[in-house]
């Protein structure tokens, strides 16, 4: 809900305080150019927000393998009654979380705005934040796995433009290969072992010496 | 006296358009606690209201029966997707949930493209309809979750498939019929904002409706009538700050325009953000929510 929030008091600065004098769009006024991100090829609006955001993939990846804190937070994505019962911090761990999520997403509108828009207009966060998301998730939430999905999603949504003004297939389509994208992805068509044993009786001991012997045959 | 006729007709234009907003968010929220407390997240809500809004449109131009049956046909078929991937497929229940909005929000984009571009407007239903059935519904999903052998089970599913499956209550067949109810509820709540309300059908015209009906079901923790409160405290406060907006208040103090449209948009998120922090507290979902089975 404070997705809303957040847009609203945005359009309001950039129709009011933050508003660009000089045009009748609600747009913010150029970043000094200073400011800008170079761009890794010249010309394009390929900058140095993707070596950041290669970086951040990394970081948040050794973050959530290596640290103490990334342990907390797997343990409370697990279950945060065995992690209360393991003596880790659930709420702090939380909060920490959802503060480092807030800086992540941060940098990503940082990076729209400082190497490609170069200043801020209504919009411009278009539904980033909902494909990141659908890309976390598709990448198996994962740091190597998010890069490659990704760019993924990055192929399909610069290509849906350039395939409806090519062909004839609207631009939604790309949606919809997103969607179903996902849905094969996150299926788990393992076979079911669900409860077998609790609704089968216990099979008896099967020959525990016999096996000993082989081991200390070995 | 005329202030007095003045006051009690802007009361009235006040309830109106709170039940105006609150039906959708009713209904919806009852889709979600149908499908939670069977067990199941419904992220598809979003989706769901979507997909609903356009079958209502697309067969509504042949008569509104019509698109009212096609908008629940197509939130049944699309709620047991959801069955299908979160149950049969065992998918993580919120990406099957986000994989189907998306699905809904390109699909129907897409069809909106082929079929409505030119603006389609339909008669549609009258909205008390819609809203006498919003108001009702959430007594009637009391009734099935508390007094009904089917609500018992679907209960038990919710909060422990293990031990329901002991009792003989096979989890499958309950989560399939209750997240397809879920479907044709949130369906319902897209009929109502593109036949009676728009009268058309615009892309994302859900505008995140889906999401707050959720919050209006953690609000009411999971029970239907609760959670119609929600739905109806957000309702009015979005009902007050659309008068705020057309009405000629203006209040400007330490810079800011507090009476900027913009800013009055937010009224009704803070509010009920706040009332959920202040006056709900902690909500404890039902135990096996989104538990996918090993």
């Amino acid at each position: 809900m404070l997705n809303f929030v957040a847009l609203d008091i945005a359009n309001y600065l950039i129709t009011h305080n933050l508003k660009d004098p000089n045009s009748q769009n609600p747009q913010t006024v150029q970043i000094a150019p200073s400011a800008f991100l170079t761009p890794l090829i010249p010309h394009t609006a390929l900058t140095f927000g993707l070596l950041l955001a290669l970086l951040s993939a990394l970081a948040v990846a050794l973050l959530i393998r290596f640290t103490a804190l990334g342990f907390a937070i797997r343990a409370v994505g697990m279950g945060t009654e065995a992690a209360r019962a393991a003596g880790i911090a659930v709420p702090r761990t939380l909060i920490l979380t959802m503060a480092l999520s807030g800086a992540l997403a941060g940098i990503a509108g940082a990076v729209e705005v400082l190497g490609v828009q170069h200043r801020y207009a209504q919009g411009i966060a278009g539904s980033y934040g909902f494909d990141g998301i659908a890309v976390a998730l598709l990448g198996g939430l994962g740091g190597g796995g998010v890069a490659l999905s990704a760019l993924f999603f990055g192929g399909l949504a610069s290509g849906s433009s350039y395939m409806e003004s090519l062909t004839n297939v609207p631009a939604p389509v790309s949606v919809i290969v997103q969607a179903v994208v996902i849905a094969f992805v996150g299926m788990r068509l393992r076979p079911r072992t669900v409860a077998a044993p609790i609704l089968a009786p216990e099979p008896p001991a099967a020959e525990p010496p016999q096996r000993k012997e082989e081991n200390i045959a070995l | 006296m005329p202030s007095d006729a003045g006051s009690s007709s802007l009361l009235f234009a006040l309830l109106l358009a709170t039940l105006t907003s609150a039906t959708p968010l009713i209904l919806a929220a009852m889709g979600g606690i149908l499908s939670e407390r069977a067990g199941v997240v419904n992220i598809a809500l979003e989706g769901l209201i979507l997909a609903g809004a356009f079958m209502g449109v697309a067969a509504g131009r042949v008569s509104s029966l019509v698109g009212l049956l096609a908008a629940l046909a197509v939130g049944a078929l699309l709620g047991l997707l959801h069955a299908f991937l979160t149950q049969k497929t065992r998918m993580n229940h919120v990406v099957s949930g986000l994989s189907i909005t998306l699905l809904a929000s390109g699909g129907t984009r897409y069809l909106f493209q082929k079929m409505l571009r030119d603006g389609v407007q339909i008669e549609g239903l009258p909205q008390w309809t819609f809203t006498a059935f919003a108001l009702l519904l959430p007594f009637a999903v009391l009734w099935l979750l508390g007094s009904t052998r089917f609500g018992l089970r679907l209960r038990a599913v919710g909060e422990n498939p293990e031990s329901a499956r002991m009792a003989g209550i096979a989890s499958g067949p309950v989560r399939f019929i209750a997240v397809m109810l879920s479907g044709v509820c949130a369906a319902l709540a897209g009929a109502f904002l593109s036949m009676s309300v728009a009268h058309r059908f615009s892309p994302d015209m859900s505008a995140g409706k889906g999401f707050i009906a959720l919050a209006a079901v953690i609000f009411g923790k999971w029970h239907p009538v609760w959670a119609a409160v929600g739905a109806l405290f957000f309702g009015f406060f979005d009902a007050l700050q659309s008068q705020l907006q057309i009405s000629h208040i203006h209040l400007v103090a330490l810079g800011i325009e507090w009476t900027n449209p913009f800013l009055l948009e937010t009224i009704p998120y803070l509010m009920t953000l706040a009332a959920l922090v202040l006056l709900v507290g902690r909500a404890t979902p039902p135990a096996a929510l989104g538990i996918e089975e090993a």
